[in-house]
């Protein structure tokens, strides 16, 4: 059943924290800043999860895993609607050409 | 984890020769199939060259499958090629939770993420013709400060988090010696508890802000609904 250390779990998570992290820096395309948004989201789960198996499955781990999944499913659902929106209006879906809010 | 000497050597030279065929095929056409074999591979060497017990082996696998495929959603050039690489990262925490022994997380994980979330991006991508165009092909911002800037967070976070390992107790080596993660029959039992008593917090003492959630991703829908709507003067059908 549960065969990894927490510590070995924390060290995955935060990789996968520092990839996403990368990824939302070094790109310039919306959807793949949004993908690199979802692997924090992700790597913040499995922290949880870790936590959660090492204070004696304590169930609030889970369920806080549950809203983290649910609200990064409307943030995928919103931001992808905003990104269509945005290449409606610019043809494009870079981050550098959204800036009419620059004085 | 004891085996005989020769099936240790003929492990150790497939494990060797799996590293040399992905470091060869690594950036051609057979990539996945050559990083499964190389996993494979990796999975068996762990277990009987250096001795991991099984279901430590199957997780390093699991972790570093995982990291390959969210460094694959980061640098592929191609969003489309970045959402099944999502995919396959999504579906390797699917794993990883089992392995843990969170089976309707992993459920839920498969459901949600490798389901809808990654089908919703491949379809966002789809309808704006991303896949073969040029546009976000190379869109990598030049200059260093980003890369240096997450290193620093990843670099950050890591000896945070070794730190807190090895001072809390014991250090790495206790957390990594096999013999501190028997299977007990007691914990497998508390895990399938903890099933029931989740499905019992869930819907007692968090039924509030579940129901939060729910008006969440009901606004969620109306917004985007409103968002992704043609502009009122060219309005025809929804």
């Amino acid at each position: 059943m549960p065969p990894a250390p927490t510590s070995a779990l924390l060290v995955l998570a935060g990789c996968l924290f520092g990839i996403g992290a990368l990824g939302f820096l070094i790109r310039r395309n919306l959807i793949v800043m949004f993908m690199s948004v979802e692997v924090m989201l992700n790597a913040a789960n499995l922290v949880l999860l870790a936590a959660a198996r090492d204070r004696g499955w304590q169930v609030e781990g889970q369920i806080l895993v549950i809203f983290v999944i649910a609200v990064a499913a409307a943030e995928a659902a919103v931001g992808l609607g905003l990104i269509t929106a945005l290449h409606r209006l610019k043809k494009s879906v870079s981050a550098d050409s959204a800036t009419d809010l620059k004085g | 984890m004891e085996s005989s000497p020769v099936l240790t050597w003929i492990l150790a030279a497939l494990l060797g020769a799996g590293v040399l065929v992905s470091a060869y095929n690594l950036a051609g056409k057979r990539a996945p199939v050559t990083s499964g074999v190389f996993l494979v591979l990796l999975a068996a060497g762990l277990w009987a060259v250096f001795g991991l017990p099984p279901a430590l082996a199957l997780f390093a696998v699991l972790g570093i499958g995982t990291l390959g495929c969210a460094l694959g959603i980061v640098l592929h050039p191609n969003p489309a090629v970045s959402a099944v690489y999502m995919m396959g990262c999504f579906t390797g925490m699917a794993a990883l939770y089992l392995v843990l022994g969170f089976p309707f997380l992993a459920m839920v994980q498969i459901l949600v993420y490798s389901g809808a979330i990654v089908v919703l991006f491949l379809f966002v991508v789809m309808l704006l013709d991303l896949g073969r165009r040029g546009e976000g092909w190379s869109d990598f911002r030049p200059g260093l400060a980003g890369p240096v800037l997450a290193g620093g967070l990843t670099g950050t976070a890591l000896v945070a988090f070794l730190v807190a390992a090895s001072s809390a107790k014991g250090a790495v080596k206790d957390a990594l010696d096999p013999a501190l993660l028997p299977v007990k029959a007691s914990q497998a039992a508390s895990s399938v508890s903890a099933g029931a008593g989740f499905a019992d917090s869930l819907f007692g003492k968090y039924l509030l802000p579940f129901e939060a959630i729910t008006f969440l991703l009901l606004a969620a829908l109306v917004g985007v609904i409103l968002l992704a709507r043609p502009p009122a003067s060219g309005r025809k059908e929804a």
